[in-house]
């Protein structure tokens, strides 16, 4: 028999109805301490609700794994005690269970692991928001109206009781006047208690309409193409129509850079997506970001813009562009970040098929060699042809090798070992990844410095003062040599220990993992971004995946 | 020494003495549990949200809430099903006949009611959740139909007293003591489901009748509406010069009870944000003075029984609102600002996890409030709606009291 939530339709789910483009789960991977942990959080669909949290624990021998809610707003002081996650039976090492979230917007679950290494947590952002506008589901509907029809013919034949037999003695029968009292008083019951159920079925649509203002609605943005003499020019304008309603106020004065820049934004050429673009916009003014464009054959692009928010929460704002040709190619480009950079490869259904450029790599598949335009190389652990499953975290595992065959330890690269980019064939998944997991750096930081805070409640900032604070510490960021601002990216992250002068945070070999669950079935492309000998490499990988399980 | 009849006659108009019928019926007891179970329940789970937040379906005080409905459904779904497949042709003779087959007591049928609406609130309450998120709201749309059950399970068990006591005129078995001693035991049961009644109406009104509002004459209007309805109707319900001052009394034992047992067990706020860190439950509100009104309107109704229901009206509707709105403004200002009311007797210092335990208005009533000429107009306002609610209160009471089934 199927399970009722499963038939219970997503009227409203859309491609864009997430914070991460259909991607809502949270994978990361980190260090609880002296445990190295994977978490998945399936976040819920309508706020307030509970989040199913899963805890791998990937080395050593935990005892207790703890969970708390933490909201931005109210901070550590304000949580609740956390509650032990259950040990799943038959799994060494997995833990699961549930955090509630009550409020709105940017939360967390705090991790807490007790075991025989000691204790340890991680922080994990959530971005909890409503999507789901659900309809009831049929044979509900049908059991409730056979309830109602009957609690209505009781009610009314109680009523008539009521005021006929029921003040009758014992023996005595109802004469012709108490009859007609009955019938009279049976339609003056009907009459109201149908006046009470048209007034409780406004109240409830009222209630719904209520709901669908709490809906999450993604950011709108407008990507558009200036011509800059021979330089093309990507520009994406924030549209704020709506923002007053939806309390969004001033929030992109709010915008926090993760790791390093304020925007990371993706184009990927469609239908082939045989062209990505990994470019970081600035802000010229609060709803306008542009960056130069490099040189990307023309045509149709996906756009997706990844931007954070002081609170932690992470949005993404999706649109499509025509992009024209080059005209011009003798002046070398103009380049908006030193990290911007661009790929062209086999369109999707057509492989091999690829002219050969300066920025060509070749597709792979799981298990297959692929060779970057310097000679170097990396592979992806895993059996090709063999489809993933739906829903499931996996490891994306990636070795990197020189040309020689040696293991390339990849530098950093925005304060990151590598980046991982993930989209549907069809565009309806999107996602942005790191070794550590799904979610954006800064929402994870932001959590941390909350927790430190010990204030109550958070104060909001003035607008033009932080956005103005951000605008500063970014130039400064900008002006600093390229090694100098890794290392001052990974220290502020965590992950640099200045002391050792090496990378703490993760374990720095020449093989990568990043974590993730594919949200559905579907083909799937994989831009993963390293860099070696200060140049970005960006390679691109093919993968199917299926529905996990059908009931 | 039994005595025998023969099948009553089914001529109109005649009246079948109840010879040899059994004492109060089990089910009478049950219902008055039942109603008991149903009112402890929802202010335990008030005080669950106040003190933990969040809560399950088998939470302990929806168990409670639960057993309530069970005890009634079952009890007065067996009472009918007895009466119509195996009752005697007397049973039958003294039930209200539904749907041309069954035989109940009207008093079941309200109980049946209740628990089946209470049974429909369950899985539209959990589609809701799913739907809408879970619980934040005390009266969403599948919460009213659960409240409307628990009120329909109370009402019945009223009706189920009443109407035993209204038929104990026609016992003729009983000598004058035994029928004397049945009728105090079935005032005091009717006291008792007056009373949990009157709680859950309380109750529903609640959000109304906090601390802040007791200098602000919408608590009056509120008051002046809700309750002269019920009280009158319990005045009439039944002959006592008590009845009001004893339904009301139950009334604030059970507050007070609530008020002071819940907060002795440990409880922790599971849910965030909490500005206000408590390691017990916080207790319920004081109860309304309530009983002061009560005790005046029965001295009153009993000085000046023989006038018309609209005199009546008149007289006792404004007399309750007056002595209620004079007693209970002073004993606001003592709740609310005196430190002598911060503690377990009065409970003034229980404060839900979520608010800020600094804000400045905790102790004392809000400039917001009206001025005094908005005052006298609303507490003008209060005293026509509590002899509008007088007089509905009296009819419903004669119609209570002429209750046989």
């Amino acid at each position: 028999m199927k399970n009722l939530i499963l038939i219970i339709m997503l009227l409203a789910v859309g491609m864009t109805a997430k914070a991460h483009v259909g991607s809502a789960g949270v994978q990361m991977q980190g260090q609880a301490g002296p445990y190295k942990v994977l978490v998945s959080v399936e976040p819920p669909d309508v706020i307030p609700g509970t989040a199913k949290i899963t805890v791998f624990i990937e080395n050593g021998i935990a005892k207790k794994v703890l969970a708390r809610p933490i909201y931005f707003y109210s901070g550590d002081k304000g949580a609740p005690s956390p509650d032990e996650l259950a040990q799943v039976a038959g799994q060494t090492g997995q833990f699961q269970g549930a955090v509630w979230l009550m409020e709105w917007g940017s939360s967390s679950a705090q991790i807490q692991v007790e075991g025989e290494q000691g204790k340890g947590e991680l922080i994990v952002p959530i971005v909890a928001v409503s999507t789901a506008e659900r309809e009831m589901p049929k044979h509900l509907g049908i059991g409730l109206s056979i309830l109602g029809v009957l609690l209505f013919l009781l009610m009314i034949t109680t009523i008539g009781a009521s005021v006929s037999d029921g003040i009758l003695r014992p023996g005595e029968t109802l004469t012709f006047a108490q009859k007609r009292k009955r019938w009279v008083n049976m339609g003056i019951a009907t009459v109201l208690c149908s006046v009470i159920l048209y007034g409780g079925s406004s109240w409830w649509d009222s209630w719904a309409e209520e709901y669908k203002q709490w809906l999450y609605r993604p950011i709108q943005g407008n990507a558009a193409i200036l011509e800059n003499g021979d330089q093309r020019v990507f520009q994406l304008k924030i549209d704020t129509t709506g923002f007053h309603s939806q309390r969004r106020g001033s929030m992109l004065s709010t915008l926090i850079p993760d790791h390093g820049k304020l925007m990371h934004t993706f184009l990927v050429r469609t239908p082939g997506m045989d062209a990505f673009a990994h470019i970081h916009p600035e802000r010229k003014d609060s709803t306008t970001f542009e960056a130069y464009l490099p040189k990307l054959p023309g045509g149709k692009y996906l756009v997706y813009s990844d931007i954070v928010q002081r609170s932690g929460f992470a949005e993404t704002i999706v649109d499509t562009i025509d992009i024209p040709e080059q005209q011009a190619k003798s002046n070398p480009l103009q380049v908006t970040a030193e990290e911007d950079t661009y790929v062209v490869t086999d369109p999707i259904d057509s492989p091999g098929a690829v002219p050969l450029d300066e920025n060509v790599v070749v597709c792979g598949k799981p298990g297959t060699k692929t060779v970057f335009k310097d000679g170097s190389y990396a592979v992806w652990e895993g059996k090709p042809d063999k489809p993933l499953d739906a829903g499931k975290p996996y490891q994306l595992t990636f070795e990197f090798f020189n040309p020689d065959g040696s293991a390339c330890y990849p530098e950093p690269y925005l304060g990151m070992t590598g980046h991982v980019a993930v989209v549907r064939t069809d565009g309806s998944v999107y996602i942005h990844l790191h070794p550590t997991g799904t979610f954006a750096m800064a929402a994870e930081k932001s959590f941390k410095d909350r927790m430190a805070d010990t204030a109550t409640t958070v104060k909001a900032p003035a607008p033009a003062m932080f956005q103005d604070s951000i605008d500063r510490y970014l130039a400064k960021l900008k002006a600093m040599p390229m090694e100098e601002r890794e290392v001052f990216l990974m220290t502020e992250m965590g992950m640099y220990d200045v002391k050792d002068g090496a990378m703490s945070g993760m374990d720095h070999g020449n093989r990568i993992s990043f974590p993730y669950s594919f949200p559905k079935a579907g083909r799937y492309r994989i831009f993963l971004q390293l860099k070696r000998n200060a140049k970005v490499l960006t390679g691109v990988y093919d993968v199917k995946v299926k529905d996990a399980v059908t009931l | 020494m039994e005595t025998t009849m023969g099948p009553p006659p089914a001529i109109g108009g005649r009246v079948v003495p109840l010879h040899a019928a059994p004492d109060i019926p089990v089910y009478i007891y049950a219902t008055v549990f039942a109603s008991f179970c149903v009112i402890t329940g929802l202010i335990w789970d008030i005080c669950w949200h106040i003190s933990i937040g969040r809560d399950g379906l088998l939470s302990p005080p929806h168990l409670v809430i639960y057993l309530g409905a069970v005890v009634a459904g079952l009890f007065s779904g067996y009472e009918i099903l007895r009466k119509t497949f195996w009752g005697s042709d007397l049973e039958k003779a003294a039930s209200v006949k539904i749907w041309g087959f069954f035989y109940s007591s009207l008093g079941s049928l309200f109980c049946v009611w209740g628990a089946l609406a209470m049974l429909t609130s369950a899985p539209f309450d959990d589609w809701w959740h799913n739907t809408y998120g879970l619980d934040v709201t005390i009266l969403s749309p599948p919460h009213t139909v659960l409240l409307l059950g628990m009120i329909g399970i109370q009402f019945g068990a009223l009706i189920s007293v009443i109407a035993v006591k209204n038929q104990l005129k026609l016992r003729l078995a009983h000598s004058f003591d035994k029928t004397k001693f049945w009728d105090k035991r079935l005032f005091w049961l009717f006291a008792l489901s007056a009373g949990f009644l009157l709680t859950i109406w309380y109750t529903l009104l609640s959000e109304s009748l906090g601390r802040m509002w007791m200098h602000h004459s919408s608590l009056y209007q509120c008051v002046g509406a809700g309750f002269p309805l019920f009280l009158m109707a319990i005045g009439k319900a039944v002959k006592h010069k008590w009845a009001i001052t004893a339904a009301t009394t139950v009334y604030t034992i059970l507050m007070l009870m609530t008020l002071w047992i819940i907060p002795l067990f440990p409880a922790e706020p599971k849910l965030g944000p909490i500005l206000n860190h408590i390691d017990h439950y916080q207790g319920f509100q004081f109860p309304l003075l309530l009983i002061i009104p009560a005790i005046t309107i029965d001295l009153l109704r009993n000085r000046f029984g023989y006038l018309n229901d609209w005199k009546l009206t008149l007289l006792l509707g404004s007399a309750f609102i007056i002595v209620f709105s004079v007693f209970q403004w002073f004993f606001g200002s003592f709740l609310m600002e005196s430190p002598y009311a911060r503690n377990w007797f009065f409970g003034s210092h229980y404060w839900y996890f979520g608010n800020s335990p600094d804000w400045e208005y905790r102790y004392k009533f809000g400039p917001w409030l009206e001025t005094t000429s908005e005052l006298l107009q609303g507490l003008g306002i209060a005293l026509i709606a509590s002899l509008i609610s007088t007089r509905i209160g009296l009819a419903w009471g004669n119609w209570m009291h002429k209750i046989q089934r």
